[in-house]
C-alpha cells in the first residue's frame, strides 16, 4: 500500500496550488473593478498565469480523481478566460478602425442587399407617385395623417407652399426639439427595420416600399401644383442623409433575412451571427447618419428657405456620402 | 471521466478557449434571466422617469427650457437603447441586472466578446421587447382593433418565449449576436481529503485494505465518496454510518477485533487506499470507471 502522503495528485496539487491561488486573487480583484484594479506588473502576469492555469486543468482532468479539483481549476479558468478574453480595445482606436474600414466593409459585403433595399424604396417612390397622380384619393391612404399634417390634395397651392417654406421665424430652441424628436423617432425606425430582418426581412421590405409610397404620393400632389422643384429642396436637404440611413438599415435587414433564408455552407446560427455582427456596424453608421439627419432637418431646413441653397447643401452632403462609402472600396476587402 | 456516466447536465457545454482548452459552462436558467432583464427594465424606467421629473418639472416652453427638453429627449433615447449595450461591453457582459442575477453573456464560439455581438444582441431588444410594448400601450388606450391586439401579443409572446424553445435557451438576440448567457463561474477550492486527513489516517493504521478488497471500486465510487465526505450539516454522519456499513459489507472487512475505528476514519482511509491504488493503476495505463468496469485482465471473451 502506496503512503498516502505520496499520492501523485496530491503531490501535483501541492506543487501548483500558490500558482491558482495567485490567479484567483488577481482575478477576484480584476471582478471587482475592471483592468484599473491592477498594476502593470499584474497585468502582465495575468495571462501567466491564466495559461499555467488551464495547462494544470488539462492535466487534472487527465489525471484527478479527487473531484472538487477540475471542478474548481474549470470555474477559475472560466473567470480567468472572462477576465482575459474581455473587450478592452482602447475606445479611440476602436472608432477609428470603425469609421476608416469597418463600416465600409460592411456596406461593401451588403452591396446587393444596399441596391434591393434602395430599388423597394425607389420601386415604393414610382407606385405611390404615379397612383396618386392619377387618383389623387388615394394621397389619403399612402400617407398617415400625423405625416401629412394639413396637406392633401384638398390643400390650397398657397397652403402646401407655405409649409415649405415655414421656419426662420420659429426659435432655435424649438427648433432644437423638432431636430431631436426627429433623430430619436428616425433612429428608431431605422432599428427595427434592421430588427425585422429577423422575421426574413419581409417586414423590412414592406418598410421600405411603404416608405417609398409615401415619399411618391407626397411628391405627386406637390409636382401637380408645380413646385417639384421647392418639394425637392424642401426634402433633400436632409432627405440624402435621413434615405441613406434608411437604405443601410434595410439592406443591413434584408441581408440578415437572406443569410437566414439561405444560410450557405456555414450552419444557420453561426452564419446568422455573423451577419447579426456585420448588421451591427450598420446599426451604428445608421446611427450617426440618423443623427446628422435629426440636425440638417430641425435646424438646417427651417433656417434656411432658399431653395437653391437647399438643393446645395443636398448635393454636398450626397457628395460626401459618395465618397464616403464608394470611393475606395478594392483596397481592403 | 465519470462525467459522462448516466444523466448528464442538460445545461452544460463546453466553450473551447483560443487556447484549445474546453471549458464547461452552464447555462444561465430561463427564470433567472427574466429576473435580470426585469430588474434591468426597471433600473431604466427609474432612470428615465427620474430625468422627466428631475426636467420635465422645470421646463418652461421657451428658450432654454426648450433646448433642455431636447437634451432630455436625446438622454432618454440614448439610456434606453444603450444602457444595455453600453454595460455587456463594459462589464464584460454583464449589465447590473445580470450581475445581480449572478450570470453573463459570452460568445458561443468561445472568442473575445466584440462590441459588434453585444450591439447586434441589443439591436434585437427593439424589436422583442420594447417596439411590442409600446404597440400594445398605444393599441390598448386606443383601442383600435382587437385584432392588431392579437397580433402583436402573439408577436411578443413568441419572441418572448423563443428562449423555452430551443436547447441552448436563445433568445433572437443571441442568435444574432452569437452569444449566449451562462451562470458566472464560482467554486471553491476545497481540501484535498487524502492530503488533509493525512495524519488522522496514519494514527489508524489498523484500517488497511487488501489489492482485492480496493480492486471491487472504481473512479465513480471514490467520487460518490468524495462527496459523502464533502458533505456537512444535519445527517451528514448517518450518511456516513450508512455508506461504511454498505463498503465494510461489500468488500468483506472486518475491524481487528477491540479496535473499531469510527465510521469517518473508515471512510477516509478508505478514501485514500482507493485512491492511491487507482492512481497507480493509471499509471500503467488502466482506468477502472466503476465498479461493473471489466479491466482487460478478467475479461478474456473481448480480449479473445
Amino acid at each position: 500500500m502506496s503512503d498516502t502522503g505520496d499520492l501523485k495528485s496530491t503531490r501535483f496539487r501541492r506543487e501548483r496550488e500558490g500558482t491558482w491561488r495567485d490567479f484567483e486573487k488577481l482575478v477576484a480583484r480584476f471582478e471587482r473593478g475592471g483592468f484599473r484594479q491592477l498594476n502593470a506588473d499584474e497585468l502582465a502576469r495575468l495571462p501567466v498565469l491564466y495559461r499555467a492555469v488551464l495547462s494544470s486543468l488539462s492535466v487534472a482532468r487527465a489525471i484527478s480523481l479527487d473531484r472538487n479539483l477540475p471542478t474548481y481549476l474549470e470555474n477559475l479558468a472560466g473567470r480567468g478566460y472572462f477576465a482575459v478574453y474581455s473587450p478592452h480595445t482602447p475606445v479611440r482606436a476602436a472608432i477609428a478602425r470603425f469609421a476608416t474600414r469597418g463600416l465600409r466593409e460592411a456596406v461593401h459585403a451588403m452591396r446587393w442587399h444596399m441596391l434591393a433595399a434602395a430599388l423597394l424604396l425607389i420601386f415604393g417612390g414610382l407606385a405611390g407617385f404615379v397612383i396618386t397622380a392619377q387618383s389623387p384619393d388615394m394621397f389619403y391612404t399612402f400617407v398617415p395623417a400625423e405625416l401629412a399634417g394639413d396637406r392633401g390634395p384638398a390643400s390650397s397651392t398657397a397652403d402646401l407652399y407655405d409649409v415649405l417654406v415655414i421656419g426662420p421665424e420659429i426659435e432655435k430652441a424649438r427648433m432644437s426639439v423638432f431636430a431631436s424628436y426627429l433623430f430619436t423617432h428616425n433612429a428608431r425606425l431605422g432599428f427595427v427595420a434592421l430588427a425585422l430582418g429577423f422575421v426574413l426581412g419581409i417586414p423590412t421590405a414592406f418598410l421600405l416600399f411603404q416608405n417609398g409610397l409615401v415619399l411618391g404620393a407626397m411628391y405627386a400632389i406637390y409636382t401637380s401644383r408645380g413646385l417639384f422643384v421647392d418639394f425637392t429642396g424642401w426634402l433633400w436637404i436632409h432627405g440624402i442623409t435621413e434615405f441613406t440611413a434608411i437604405v443601410l438599415c434595410g439592406g443591413a435587414g434584408l441581408y440578415i433575412g437572406h443569410h437566414l433564408v439561405f444560410p450557405g455552407r456555414r450552419s444557420r446560427l453561426s452564419e446568422l451571427a455573423r451577419a447579426g455582427r456585420l448588421a451591427a456596424r450598420i446599426a451604428v453608421g445608421a446611427f450617426v447618419l440618423f443623427f446628422c439627419a435629426g440636425l440638417l432637418e430641425g435646424f438646417g431646413r427651417q433656417s434656411i428657405i432658399d431653395t437653391d441653397l437647399r438643393l446645395t447643401i443636398a448635393l454636398a452632403t450626397l457628395a460626401v456620402l459618395a465618397l464616403y462609402f464608394g470611393w475606395p472600396r478594392r483596397a481592403r476587402t | 471521466m465519470s462525467m459522462a456516466r448516466g444523466n448528464a447536465d442538460p445545461a452544460l457545454r463546453t466553450l473551447t478557449t483560443p487556447e484549445g482548452v474546453p471549458i464547461s459552462v452552464h447555462l444561465a436558467d430561463r427564470s433567472t434571466r427574466a429576473g435580470a432583464f426585469l430588474l434591468d427594465v426597471l433600473i431604466v424606467s427609474l432612470t428615465v422617469i427620474v430625468l422627466f421629473l428631475a426636467f420635465g418639472l422645470t421646463l418652461r416652453p421657451t428658450g432654454p427650457g426648450l433646448w433642455m427638453a431636447s437634451g432630455v429627449m436625446i438622454i432618454v433615447f440614448l439610456v434606453r437603447s444603450c444602457y444595455f449595450v453600453f454595460f455587456e461591453a463594459r462589464w464584460r457582459g454583464a449589465t447590473p441586472g445580470k450581475r445581480m442575477m449572478g450570470i453573463r453573456m459570452v460568445d458561443r464560439s468561445g472568442q473575445h466578446l466584440s462590441t459588434e455581438a453585444v450591439i447586434a444582441r441589443n439591436l434585437m431588444r427593439e424589436v422583442e421587447f420594447f417596439m411590442p410594448m409600446t404597440l400594445l400601450l398605444v393599441v390598448s388606450f386606443g383601442g383600435e382593433n382587437q385584432w392588431t391586439t392579437l397580433a402583436t401579443l402573439a408577436w411578443t409572446l413568441i419572441f418572448l418565449f423563443m428562449p423555452m424553445f430551443n436547447r441552448d435557451r436563445l433568445r433572437a438576440g443571441d442568435i444574432i449576436g452569437g452569444t449566449w448567457v451562462v451562470v458566472t463561474p464560482r467554486a471553491a477550492l476545497l481540501r484535498d481529503i487524502a492530503d488533509a486527513n493525512r495524519d488522522r489516517i496514519r494514527k489508524a493504521p489498523d484500517v488497511a485494505f487488501t489489492t482485492e478488497q480496493l480492486d471491487v471500486y472504481g473512479e465513480y465510487e471514490l467520487q460518490t465518496l468524495e462527496e459523502v465526505l464533502r458533505m456537512n450539516g444535519a445527517g451528514s454522519a448517518r450518511w456516513e454510518s450508512e455508506v461504511a456499513r454498505r463498503i465494510q459489507r461489500r468488500i468483506k472487512w472486518r475491524a481487528q477485533v477491540g479496535r473499531k475505528p469510527t465510521d469517518r476514519v473508515f471512510l477516509e482511509a478508505f478514501y485514500a487506499a482507493l485512491r492511491g491504488h487507482l492512481e497507480q493503476k493509471m499509471l500503467f495505463g488502466e482506468r477502472r470507471a466503476d465498479k461493473y468496469h471489466r479491466t482487460h485482465g478478467n475479461n478474456d471473451k473481448t480480449n479473445a
